[in-house]
């Protein structure tokens, strides 16, 4: 599952590189990191504590 | 233990209260609860036999209409609170849409998944009913001034007495038949039980903590990005990319693959 | 080749099954699941589209989503940048869906479905909506025009479509980008009267009727058009933002200017009075003045598709397109010798246009047009049992004239039945698969459906179903061909010596959504109209679709049971069987006191 959301993501940061989309690549990029911790925490909500005191 | 959650849900429920758009938004969620335990209790209605499910069928029907007497509640408290969203432009939802979508594509990826027997069900029932039971009373007792809570929740009270007391019976029936299959059946639907509490407090972590991280994200990276986006003539509200492509679209591999 | 199109996530999830190029079946997981407007990934409905169709998912060659998640994210992205410091509730909202749900779709589509991941292709929103409309319909080229509330980033697209033997050719000529959305304008004004969004739009376009268009200027001005001379790529209108919050707001579309424009908005969910007050008046005229708006700019977005592409046909699509006044209007118009419009142009069409566009470029552009929408799931009824509802008492027809004798016996004694036949409708409109039928006079019997079967507002009226033969008779303001009436697509007139005969079925204006039935399109229900007018000599019938307030249609059997007692109808026709409900237990009819809520579950 963990192996296909960052596949899932790769392709997104992709597809933001291509120059259509290349408006926002930098705080795409940064979207995606956040929403890496976002989707984890939903995914594993064992984790959400640990993952949240980091902020 | 295991009435532990509704007792504290009940006794900060003033703090809900009190707040229109926190009590619309909870009235909500128990909107939900109840169409989701109609649903669930009639289809398994439909594999009882007579009078049980006759009996079943009652107890979907006022979940239903338990549903309708909270909606109509929360939307008397706090209108905009519970209109919806002009076409969801922002790609947004209810969370509980969102928790719906993913529980419904996990459900049917599982169909070989072991259904619970009657008693376990029947239980089940019992318990979340008898915790709701305590809730609601918590709940009268302690918003007595307020005029809505006096007048809705007796309604609702009763049917839930009435659940409680059908599901314990049909329980006990079952259990007599066979002990220990049910009393293990019993902890199994324990278990589950408070597995699901750790799994809302954690949820709850989860959306506080998430909460936050979008806060800062939002004042901390995009409202900074944004303005000096903006004051750079990158993007205004009216015009969000400098051009819409037009032409012939090439309806190749690449275009179909790409997401 | 086997293609599955699936539209999901918003609203109205559907799917639609291409094999060999042909449509061959088409179903909203509302149907299924029996959640209204229901938006989860259609695991029902592709199951049981399968199954129908004799497959399974590993025969499946493609699935297609209906559009591309990913631009829609960029185009969320930017929406943030220009909305903030202002947009914190939509872009929380937001971060939240797309990385708890909407961004793994290709993932949750592979697993639900249990095909490959990379059997998962993407279609393009308004690519769907108009080649839902193109392909299934017999033409080889057509100027497109879609109008929804916004797709990725456009939310009108003015384009060309055409086949050959290579495939399917498109070329997108102007667009109009969000937040500049008519679809999303519609959306406010709906919230703003009261409305549920995406539900209570058709309520609008209904109480358009009862007012007075005297804010049209006003709500024009939020809509500028763009000059009728435009260069080309420049066309459209934009929105006066100050007005609106859609694009900031996930609870509210609009801001307090339009508040000082209008005046204060009715509460939402306060029921509807049209009580002569002078608030409910001064909705209505808002109402009335938002349709005209919409119906304005629409004519200007077909003129100038005319002239961009010099065709004769137009396939007009996306949710704006379900509004069979504007769609009346535009028909009407005669800017293009035929409109095209799908039976299901919203977001549900998607499905259908995503597999049937997918199929075209991969060597299957031929499609055989659609005729009567009629995509559905067969109801399973045994021959030799009734269906299981003791609260009727059954009865059999040996044949099906005898069948259509006895409903007509019923209806014409002022009986409300339910009608289950055949294949289900695909799309929003009820067209005799999945009906409730009623006679169409009687002073009262708009009121006594509105509040006893339907629960809905008093205002809102009923669709007749007419005989082809006898419609011009009873109605003018036909379309070319009449070919949007035939799927209850378009608003037409009532001719004045029939509104008093038709009084359930005409508005307060004089306009009724009619559905023009060919015998080829239902042959059992036009019997029964032909043996309803027969004894009655009135060739129409009241035809609502099939369904208790808040419930998706019927689809099973066992839906019509459970709805029809919900509904308390007379009776239930399931041919070859017509359930009878005792008098005492049906419909009160007009005069008869209103049943308390324990009557009901």
């Amino acid at each position: 599952m963990l192996k296909e959301r960052l596949q899932t993501l790769g392709q997104l940061v992709r597809e933001g590189a291509r120059p259509e989309n290349r408006q926002h690549f930098v705080l795409v990029l940064v979207l995606v990191v956040a929403g890496l911790v976002i989707a984890l925490g939903a995914m594993y909500p064992l984790v959400a504590p640990f993952l949240y005191t980091l902020f | 233990m295991i009435y532990l959650r509704e007792t504290v849900a009940g006794l900060i429920s003033p703090w809900v209260v009190l707040s229109p758009t926190r009590f619309a938004r909870q009235l909500q969620q128990f909107a939900a609860t109840e169409l989701y335990t109609h649903y669930d209790i009639a289809e398994v209605a439909e594999r009882q036999p007579s009078p049980l499910r006759e009996e079943m069928h009652r107890h979907a029907n006022d979940e239903l209409r338990h549903h309708g007497i909270f909606l109509d509640w929360a939307r008397k408290v706090a209108p905009y609170v519970t209109a919806g969203a002009a076409d969801d432009p922002s790609g947004s939802r209810s969370r509980l849409e969102r928790e719906e979508v993913r529980a419904l594509v996990a459900q049917p990826a599982a169909p070989h998944r072991r259904l619970p027997t009657l008693f376990e069900y029947m239980t089940y029932i019992f318990l979340s009913e008898s915790r709701a039971v305590l809730q609601f009373k918590l709940y009268q007792w302690i918003n007595r001034y307020d005029r809505r809570c006096r007048e809705w929740i007796p309604r609702l009270l009763a049917d839930e007495t009435r659940h409680v007391g059908y599901s314990a019976r049909v329980a006990r029936e079952e259990f007599r038949r066979a002990p220990w299959t049910c009393t293990k059946g019993f902890f199994r639907v324990l278990g589950y039980i408070l597995r699901q509490d750790l799994l809302d407090l954690l949820r709850l972590v989860q959306i506080l903590g998430s909460g936050l991280v979008t806060g800062l994200l939002y004042y901390g990276v995009v409202t900074p990005y944004g303005l000096v986006k903006r004051a750079f003539g990158g993007v205004r509200r009216g015009r969000l990319r400098r051009a819409a492509p037009t032409g012939p679209v090439a309806l190749d591999d690449a275009f179909w693959s790409r997401s | 080749m086997n293609v599955c199109g699936v539209s999901a996530q918003y609203h109205d999830a559907a799917t639609a099954l291409v094999v060999d190029g042909q449509l061959v079946s088409a179903a909203q997981e509302e149907r299924f699941s029996r959640r209204k407007g229901d938006p989860s990934i259609p695991v029902r409905a592709v199951r049981r589209l399968l199954d129908d169709a004799g497959l399974a998912p590993g025969d499946l060659d493609a699935v297609v989503f209906y559009e591309k998640p990913f631009q829609k994210f960029f185009r969320i992205v930017a929406s943030s940048v220009a909305n903030a410091p202002f947009g914190l509730t939509a872009f929380r909202a937001a971060l939240h869906a797309w990385f708890e749900s909407r961004l793994w779709i290709r993932t949750d589509l592979a697993r639900a479905l249990e095909v490959p991941r990379e059997r998962i292709a993407f279609s393009d929103h308004h690519l769907s909506h108009a080649a839902a409309v193109f392909l299934t319909h017999d033409v080889g080229s057509a100027a497109t025009l879609v109008v929804d509330g916004v797709g990725e980033w456009a939310t009108t697209t003015l384009g060309r479509m055409r086949r050959d033997d290579d495939g399917l050719r498109y070329e997108v000529l102007e667009t109009v980008d969000f937040p500049h959305s008519l679809g999303l304008l519609y959306s406010a004004i709906t919230a703003y009267l009261g409305f549920e969004v995406n539900e209570g739009e058709y309520k609008v376009m209904g109480l358009a009727a009862h007012g007075e268009p005297r804010f049209a200027e006003e709500i024009g001005a939020l809509v500028e058009a763009a000059a009728d001379d435009a260069p080309r790529g420049t066309g459209g209108f934009r929105l006066d933002l100050r007005a609106f919050a859609h694009d900031r707001s996930v609870q509210k579309g609009w801001s307090r200017r339009l508040e000082t424009i209008l005046g204060p908005p009715n509460p939402p969910h306060r029921p509807f009075a049209a009580d002569g007050s002078e608030d409910a008046r001064r909705y209505a005229d808002v109402a009335a003045s938002l349709q005209r708006v919409l119906e304005e700019r629409l004519l200007r977005l077909a003129r100038r598709a005319r002239e961009l592409t010099g065709e004769s046909t137009l396939c007009y699509g996306g949710g704006v397109a379900l509004n069979a006044v504007a769609n009346g209007v535009l028909a009407r118009s005669g800017v293009f010798e035929r409109l095209l419009v799908h039976p299901a142009s919203g977001d549900a069409g998607g499905a259908v246009g995503a597999a049937l566009a997918w199929a075209a470029t991969h060597g299957e552009p031929r499609a055989a047009p659609l005729g009567a929408p009629l995509l559905g799931t067969t109801p399973d009824v045994r021959d030799d049992a009734p269906p299981d509802a003791d609260d009727l008492a059954w009865e059999r027809a040996d044949d099906q004239d005898a069948l259509c004798e006895r409903v007509a016996e019923l209806l014409a004694d002022d009986r409300v039945l339910g009608w289950v036949h055949g294949r289900a409708e695909w799309g929003p409109r009820a067209l005799g698969a999945r009906s409730i039928l009623a006679r169409p006079d009687g002073p009262d019997q708009q009121a006594r459906l509105n509040r006893m079967v339907k629960e809905r507002e008093d205002f809102r009226p009923f669709a007749p179903v007419v005989l082809a033969h006898r419609a011009d008779e009873l109605f003018e303001g036909f379309g070319p061909g009449r070919a949007l009436e035939r799927r209850m697509l378009s608003v037409v007139t009532v001719r004045p010596a029939w509104r008093e005969r038709l009084a359930a079925a005409t508005h307060v204006d004089g306009s009724a959504r009619v559905q023009v039935l060919h015998e080829e399109d239902a042959p059992l229900l036009h019997r029964l109209l032909l043996a309803f007018e027969r004894r009655t000599s009135l060739p129409a019938l009241l035809n609502t679709s099939f369904n208790h307030a808040g419930e998706p249609i019927v689809d099973s059997v066992t839906d019509a049971v459970a709805s029809a007692r919900r509904c308390r109808l007379d009776a239930l026709a399931i041919p070859p069987y017509v359930g009878l409900r005792s008098r005492a237990d049906a419909v009160p009819r007009a005069g008869d006191t209103t049943p308390t809520d324990a009557t009901r579950c």
